[in-house]
């Protein structure tokens, strides 16, 4: 049908908005049957082991005030005697390093495998159990369901990646009273980018989920599309000398992504892997958008084939 | 569409590459419990696949409850479908099944609870409603799937082939249920290839064969339409051959073969007047009948007979 002719259609039939009800139906329920087994919810547990580990090295670091400050010394370049020299910009940038490594570098991993283990089977199994066929003549549209199978998703990640890191910036706050005012912008700024992480990888792994039957298929695929990608941009990096090719990588587009999140200014010598400057959001977010709107598409066509409308 | 239709079909045909699923189907299908008979490949999955709007025509159009199944899936909040698949997710318990298809179908967290408890009753479930379904036997499966279409109380209910593969017992539960649905004003559509099975519980047909509709109506119009043809039947009994003289006589006879010395196979160009007749000259004579039985009288010799 040409594209016109449909736009006309919809408009005719005023296409009613999805059903909530549904959407949250399918989010709850498809998210807790993700849940089940030792292996999901021991990943959900293990990955909050991280935050406690670097809240614990926090809380000793901030015992003694000149450890701190010989961080932020070390981070800043400057040569501040106590903590109440610090200006609260250092403060917020100090912490949005923190968030940036614990958000991307350590909690990012846990996030990678849960994406693989939270979504691979979501679609894949609906369809190879023939389990699809309970959402059909139902008042079901197929963004319902996909917005629903995103939530079973997206929810398992938002604790893998938030819940440690805040757990973490709020301990530096606690410790270092100091740095509680000015970082208090950082915290929706992690929910912000724990949303966007989430979500990202929910709907990458959600459209290579609808390519098979298979969700061990899935899972390996989407091994394959992280680490191939991060293998291609290292090697090419490595060759040319220039540091552009890190926009092959997809973990590399989403860190500069997320540092745009976080308005990042890094401090140069930080000893932690940051987005190069020689690639800009506006090419990352061209990339990650089009692998997402493949995703979507490929999801979207292969419900509206299994006949929700 | 008439008043007391609940799907109306015009033109209706739908292609699957150079095969023809049905073929220029126009019928009005009234309220109450509808069967849709017809052998393999009649058509039966594919006319409820477009009431349900999960294919599309190729021709014509198709109403449900007064509406496009296409363009309404609003419309689903008035149906419940149970598809041939054997279609649940295992690892759930009946109650958390039909309670989140309840959510699922717009209703709120609570009065899907109390939906899905009233639901598995109507299928007497309730002693297995917290189970885990691994394990289920089919007829079990098939009833949670009803009461997961039965979940938001729809006006219409359609199943695919819903007794195929239960034992009789399953069948007779299945068949019960149906009958209770529509005695609470539950308009039920499925379909069947078993003769028998639609016969016990529907109040309207719609026979199909290779995609045709070959005919549509009460059971008595389908019997009036069906209760005059020619057949042959075989009786096995003592003094076959005083049978073969009384019935020599009579012009509707046209063929009388012996089958060694108990057996006798009497063709006949009018069913009705040999099945009337039959009895009264058996009891004249007083030989002990053994068997009668129609060889080939099965379903596709009824559509056989249709189609002529």
């Amino acid at each position: 049908m040409p594209i016109l002719e449909q736009v006309y259609r919809r408009l005719d039939h005023h296409e009613p908005a999805s059903s909530w009800r549904a959407v949250w139906a399918i989010g709850d329920q498809c998210g807790a049957m993700a849940l089940k087994g030792w292996f999901p919810k021991g990943w959900l547990a293990v990955s909050q082991i991280p935050g406690l580990v670097v809240a614990v090295i926090i809380y000793v670091m901030t015992r003694n005030e000149s450890t701190v400050l010989e961080v932020v010394n070390g981070m800043a370049r400057t040569g501040y005697q106590s903590f109440n020299d610090v200006p609260g910009e250092t403060w917020y940038r100090v912490a949005s390093n923190l968030v940036y490594a614990m958000i991307t570098i350590v909690q990012g991993w846990f996030a990678t495998v849960g994406t693989a283990i939270y979504g691979a089977r979501q679609v894949a199994d609906d369809l190879r159990t023939s389990a699809f066929e309970v959402y059909v003549a139902r008042p079901i549209w197929s963004r319902d369901y996909v917005i629903g199978k995103l939530i079973a998703v997206v929810k398992p990640l938002l604790f893998i990646l938030i819940v440690p890191t805040g757990f973490c910036l709020l301990a530096a706050n606690l410790f270092v009273p100091a740095s509680a005012g000015p970082c208090l912008k950082l915290y929706p700024i992690l929910i912000a980018a724990g949303i966007a992480y989430a979500t990202l990888n929910a709907i990458v792994i959600l459209g290579i989920s609808s390519l098979g039957k298979s969700s061990r298929y899935a899972t390996i695929t989407w091994f394959v599309l992280y680490f191939l990608t991060m293998a291609v941009s290292v090697i090419l990096t490595q060759s040319t000398g220039d540091s552009v090719w890190e926009i092959v990588s997809y973990r590399a587009n989403l860190q500069v992504i997320l540092a745009s999140f976080l308005r990042l200014n890094p401090f140069e010598n930080l000893d932690l892997e940051f987005p190069s400057p020689d690639h800009s959001l506006a090419s990352s977010a061209l990339i990650i958008g089009c692998l997402a709107a493949l995703s979507l598409f490929l999801v979207l066509r292969r419900v509206r084939s299994g006949r929700l409308p | 569409m008439s008043e007391e239709s609940i799907i109306s079909a015009v033109g209706l045909s739908r292609s699957y590459g150079r095969v023809m699923g049905l073929t220029d189907l126009t019928v009005d299908i009234p309220t109450g419990v509808i069967g849709l008979l017809g052998p393999n490949g009649a058509g039966k999955s594919t006319l409820l696949r477009l009431m349900t709007g999960m294919i599309k025509p190729s021709l014509g159009t198709i109403r449900v409850l007064g509406q496009d199944p296409l363009s309404s899936p609003d419309l689903f909040r008035s149906m419940g479908f149970v598809s041939e698949d054997d279609a649940l997710y295992e690892s759930m318990t009946p109650h958390e099944m039909v309670s989140f298809l309840g959510r699922a179908s717009g209703l709120s967290k609570s009065d899907a609870r109390e939906a899905a408890h009233e639901s598995i009753q109507k299928v007497s479930l309730e002693a297995v409603t917290n189970r885990r379904m691994r394990g289920f036997s089919k007829g079990m499966r098939q009833r949670v799937r009803i009461a997961a279409a039965l979940v938001h109380e729809p006006r219409l209910l359609l199943l695919d082939e819903p007794m195929t593969g239960l034992d009789p017992v399953a069948r007779r539960d299945i068949v019960s249920l149906i009958e209770r649905l529509a005695a609470e004003g539950v308009s039920v559509v499925f379909s069947s290839h078993i003769l028998h099975e639609v016969e016990a519980v529907a109040n309207h047909v719609v026979m199909l064969h290779r995609g045709l509709l070959l005919a549509h109506g009460s059971i008595q119009h389908i019997r009036d339409c069906l209760s005059d043809y020619a057949f042959t039947l075989e009786i096995r009994m003592d003094r076959p051959r005083e049978l073969a003289a009384r019935l020599a006589r009579e012009a509707y006879v046209t063929s009388l073969v012996f089958e060694g010395e108990d057996g006798i196979r009497v063709g006949t160009s009018s069913s009705k007047q040999l099945v009337t007749a039959l009895p009264t000259v058996l009891l004249e004579i007083g030989a002990p009948v053994r068997e009668i039985a129609c060889p080939g009288e099965n379903l596709e010799a009824l559509f056989g007979r249709l189609l002529k």
